[in-house]
């Protein structure tokens, strides 16, 4: 075949030298190299963000007296210790957990429905933890009679895996076709707004407060046992999905494709899908609604390292935790003193960053 | 390894799709299946692999290919489906990897790098192993998954018109690069495909499917006939043997068009 020579349009292109015995290597190395690196980086500007993410905030500690309430609590003033290990490290450490979760959920949702839209968001998955929620909130009625303080996170945890199972049966009804279960989504999330709505006209002035700064997203309430949940999940959740990581990457070529190289593709998207259920529910109980990034962040992966899904989850994570973690700065920067709802900010920043992405884009995945 | 379809038979919903298929494939030969738009060519192929619960027997020589284990399965029938541009953010040589995917593990192994770089190389693809799918043309797209349905070495090759929406070049690239891949490597393959001249050229065997039914099987001088174009295809055609002694189709008028004609 005579192929037109284009080496050039790659950056980590290179020509194949063909008495190199370890030249297979070295042309994986060439293409892995890049992708590690990618990784690194943001895992250092995560860092960097966490870093900044403790250091502002409406109390006016200075950089020193949070280093030391960092490294030596002991010798810190006790409202340094408190607002430091109370306050802004459950915060930070919270948007990073629920970033990576949001992350890895929208990066496994695009793959297994294989559409650039879906996403905890956009599939109805927030709405149905907002309604969870707004019926703990308005009604006092939980799935668990006596969660206590967290019977607005279970509710809302409850309603988002229900959401994700109803979504899963309904698109099965025809068989597992990613069509049916994206409007089965799309359907739910009109839904469960409607229901909102309702219950937002019958609750009280104090409820309808409550309901519409949940709606926002807040990492407010941030707390070490939270922190713990979602990060738990998360990391159960990563391995148990990159155990499967070539598969996924087949699926990326098409079902008949992934079939035809033996993956048995009804199987997997049911486990992959309820798998990404759990962590879904999970990151949204705690926070609320927090839209944009589980769509963006994997979009942002794919154009950094491709889709070959051992880099590519890890990268979505760690692309969710930054969005978040920059927009948690972000939120307490906006008004000096107070909290800025995050999920107001998420979609403000993101978005432009986003559509310079879009139209940038030399390539086309989809 | 020959494949041997005994009776098999499928349908949907209560309607017979294929009845009663018979068909044997030969190591080292290239087999044209042939036969006008939805008559069930796709889904024998489906069928003979196994993605649908057929009636009938499907024998890798002679051993019921649903004895053999799924990866054990895929590895030694590929199919090459018909299915619409990829649009997977992959390069190539990841592409052509995916090709071994049971034996691949979150870190690749040094044999499958090795066989991947080998077989990039014997299809002339070497230096295109970190260029992303969408920055190849069709035909380069195509030749890539071809190359990825070779990864691991199998012994049976289905392919779903994998010339269609190609240029005549890149046809004739194709084609070539299957018949030789099917000599050399000693695969039985069967391709469907709807260009009877090109199944004539580089075919072996011809199979005529008409209405779920082998309608003719044989060399393509056997099978290519005005009488059989004519039935199954609804078209006059003139068929003469060219200069190299293979038949030669060139299509006249539908039968259908004039039919139409004549009631409007």
């Amino acid at each position: 075949m005579n192929l037109p020579d284009t080496s050039s349009a790659l950056p980590f292109d290179r020509p194949v030298d063909p008495d190199d015995p370890e030249r297979a290597r070295s042309l994986y190395r060439s293409i892995i190299a890049h992708r590690t690196r990618t990784l690194l980086l943001l895992a250092a500007a995560c860092a960097l963000t966490t870093i900044i993410d403790i250091s502002v905030g409406p109390s006016g500690l200075t950089l020193g007296e949070i280093v030391e309430a960092l490294f030596a609590p002991a010798d810190a003033s006790p409202a340094a210790q408190v607002i430091l290990w109370d306050l802004r490290l459950p915060t930070a450490l919270l948007a990073l957990a629920v970033g990576a979760a949001l992350g890895i959920a929208g990066a496994e949702m695009q793959t297994i429905l294989a559409n650039p839209l879906a996403s905890p968001y956009t599939l109805g998955v927030s709405a149905g933890a907002g309604f969870g929620a707004a019926l703990a909130i308005v009604l006092g009625v939980g799935v668990l009679p006596f969660a206590g303080e967290y019977l607005v996170p279970v509710n809302a945890f409850a309603f988002a895996l229900l959401t994700c199972l109803a979504i899963y049966f309904l698109g099965t009804v025809r068989g597992v076709s990613s069509e049916t279960m994206i409007l089965a989504g799309i359907a739910l999330l009109f839904l469960f707004h409607s229901l909102l709505a309702f219950l937002q006209y019958l609750a009280s002035e104090e409820a309808l407060q409550a309901i519409v700064f949940w709606l926002f997203g807040s990492l407010a309430k941030a707390t070490w046992p939270k922190v713990g949940m979602v990060a738990a999940v998360v990391a159960v959740v990563l391995p148990l999905l990159l155990r499967d990581c070539w598969k996924l990457t087949a699926l990326k070529l098409g079902d008949e494709r992934a079939r035809s190289l033996g993956v048995h593709v009804e199987r997997l998207r049911l486990r992959v899908f309820l798998t990404v259920s759990v962590l879904t529910a999970a990151a949204v109980c705690f926070v609320g609604t927090i839209g944009f990034v589980g769509l963006i962040a994997p979009h942002i992966a794919r154009m950094l390292v491709g889709e070959d899904q051992r880099h590519f989850l890890p990268v979505a994570a760690l692309c969710g935790a930054l969005i978040l973690s920059a927009a948690s700065t972000a939120s307490k920067l906006v008004i000096p003193g107070a909290l800025f709802p995050i999920g107001i900010l998420t979609s403000l920043m993101g978005i432009p960053f986003f559509l310079y992405l879009v139209v940038r884009g030399r390539r086309r995945y989809w | 390894m020959t494949l041997d379809v005994r009776n098999l038979a499928f349908g949907y919903n209560g309607s017979a799709v294929l009845g009663d298929v018979s068909l044997t494939l030969r190591p080292g030969r290239m087999t044209a299946l042939v036969g006008p738009n939805g008559t069930g060519k796709t889904t024998l192929l489906r069928c003979i692999l196994g993605l649908e619960k057929a009636r009938g027997e499907v024998l890798l020589d002679g051993l019921p290919l649903r004895e053999f284990a799924g990866p054990e399965r895929s590895r030694v029938i590929r199919y090459l489906p018909q299915t619409a541009a990829a649009h997977a953010a992959l390069t190539v040589f990841e592409t052509v990897l995916l090709g071994r995917l049971h034996s691949l593990a979150l870190r690749v192994g040094e044999s499958d790098l090795q066989a991947t770089m080998a077989i990039l190389e014997e299809m002339g693809l070497e230096s295109f192993g970190s260029r992303y799918l969408d920055e190849l043309s069709g035909g380069e797209r195509q030749m890539v998954f071809v190359t990825q349905a070779l990864a691991e070495e199998p012994r049976v090759l289905l392919l779903d018109e994998p010339i269609s929406n190609l240029d005549l070049q890149n046809q004739l690239d194709i084609l070539e690069t299957i018949r030789r891949v099917t000599n050399e490597r000693g695969i039985a393959t069967l391709l469907a495909m709807h260009d009877l001249n090109l199944a004539a050229k580089f075919a072996d065997e011809m199979i005529v499917l008409h209405s779920g039914s082998v309608r003719a099987a044989g060399t393509p001088t056997e099978v290519l006939t005005a009488e059989m174009i004519r039935e199954v295809y609804g078209v006059v055609a003139d068929v003469r043997a060219a200069d190299d002694g293979l038949p030669t189709v060139t299509p006249l008028r539908s039968l259908r068009r004039r039919s139409v004609a004549a009631d409007g």
